[in-house]
């Protein structure tokens, strides 16, 4: 549940922050949303992958049809992708993912560092950074 | 092409200096008026080469290209020649490809490869004024619009639009869709 929230609300603040910041802004919410949301690390990156990777993958697909697929189809002959559209979204949604999960581990971290008292104990046998 | 090379090709060799080529025209020009043009022989060779010769040789070795341009299915001419609306980056994404028009260097539509006439019009200044136009484009030059290449294939099959050449009275016309005032 803790999982799914974290994921949800990274991704719409995401969305947010696409529409004041530049490209990397959603990194500082992904960043902020994860320290304040103390999670496994494994589970805080995943959290930001998966939010990053449904917005911005969405988000071109939904831009893509729109566009009838003209432009990307265009571009992904330029790049190496074989004038497929698909693949094209896919590295977008990729790239968005990385950095959204990075962020979102560097905020578990953080999070970690200055709320040590917070962490849960969870299962015993659980990895520890 | 094969032609040039089998004339100049052996006395140009000979130096290290970038010289320019004679025109296509001076070679025909040249062959046309004198059978015994001194480039004709080859000066790496003892005996002395004849019109006749240089043209059977330059033929023989135009036959392996155009056997190589059958086998692509490249011997119509406008395949062959193959003309681009190239866009100025040179990325064929965004360029229009394999246009299927003639012409070429010597003649008036002068379409090469990557280059000739784009905007055509004809005009005709009666009280009137009939005009029509075309060019090998669209109206946006956004590659993800869908007027980014509207007229390519219309300019490729010679068609054109009409052109509206406004007179006064036409301010008022429906066809006009928006005014812009300038005031100072």
């Amino acid at each position: 549940m803790k999982f799914i929230i974290t994921t949800l609300l990274i991704a719409l603040l995401s969305f947010c922050s696409g529409l004041f910041l530049p490209w990397w802004g959603f990194a500082l919410v992904a960043l902020a949303v994860s320290a304040l949301i103390p999670q496994r690390p494994t589970v805080a990156f995943i959290s930001g992958f998966l939010a990053l990777f449904l917005l911005w993958g969405g988000l071109a697909w939904f831009l893509d049809a729109a566009n009838n697929s003209i432009l990307s189809g265009k571009v992904a002959r330029i790049l190496p992708l074989g004038g497929s559209s698909v693949l094209l979204i896919l590295v977008t949604a990729l790239v968005g993912a990385l950095v959204g999960g990075g962020a979102a581990l560097s905020g578990c971290y953080l999070g970690r560092l200055s709320a040590p008292a917070h962490t849960p104990a969870e299962t015993p046998g659980s990895i520890e950074p | 092409m094969h032609l040039d090379k089998e004339v100049y090709d052996d006395e140009f060799s000979k130096t290290s200096l970038s010289v320019q080529r004679p025109f296509e025209s001076t070679l025909l020009e040249a062959l046309l008026k004198d059978t015994a043009y001194s480039f004709i022989d080859n000066v790496n060779t003892p005996e002395k080469e004849t019109l006749s010769k240089v043209v059977t040789d330059a033929f023989l070795k135009s036959i392996p290209d155009l056997v190589q341009a059958g086998k692509e299915d490249r011997l119509r001419w406008s395949k062959f020649k193959d003309t681009w609306a190239r866009h100025l980056l040179q990325l064929p994404a965004l360029s229009r490809m394999h246009l299927p028009i003639g012409g070429g260097t010597h003649s008036i539509n002068a379409a090469k490869q990557f280059h000739g006439p784009s905007w055509r019009m004809i005009v005709q200044l009666t009280d009137k004024t009939e005009a029509y136009g075309i060019y090998p484009g669209g109206q946006s030059g956004n590659p993800g619009s869908p007027y980014y290449d509207t007229f390519v294939d219309k300019w490729a099959a010679g068609r054109y639009n009409p052109l509206w050449v406004m007179g006064e009275g036409d301010a008022k016309d429906k066809r006009v869709k928006w005014k812009m005032t300038f005031n100072f």
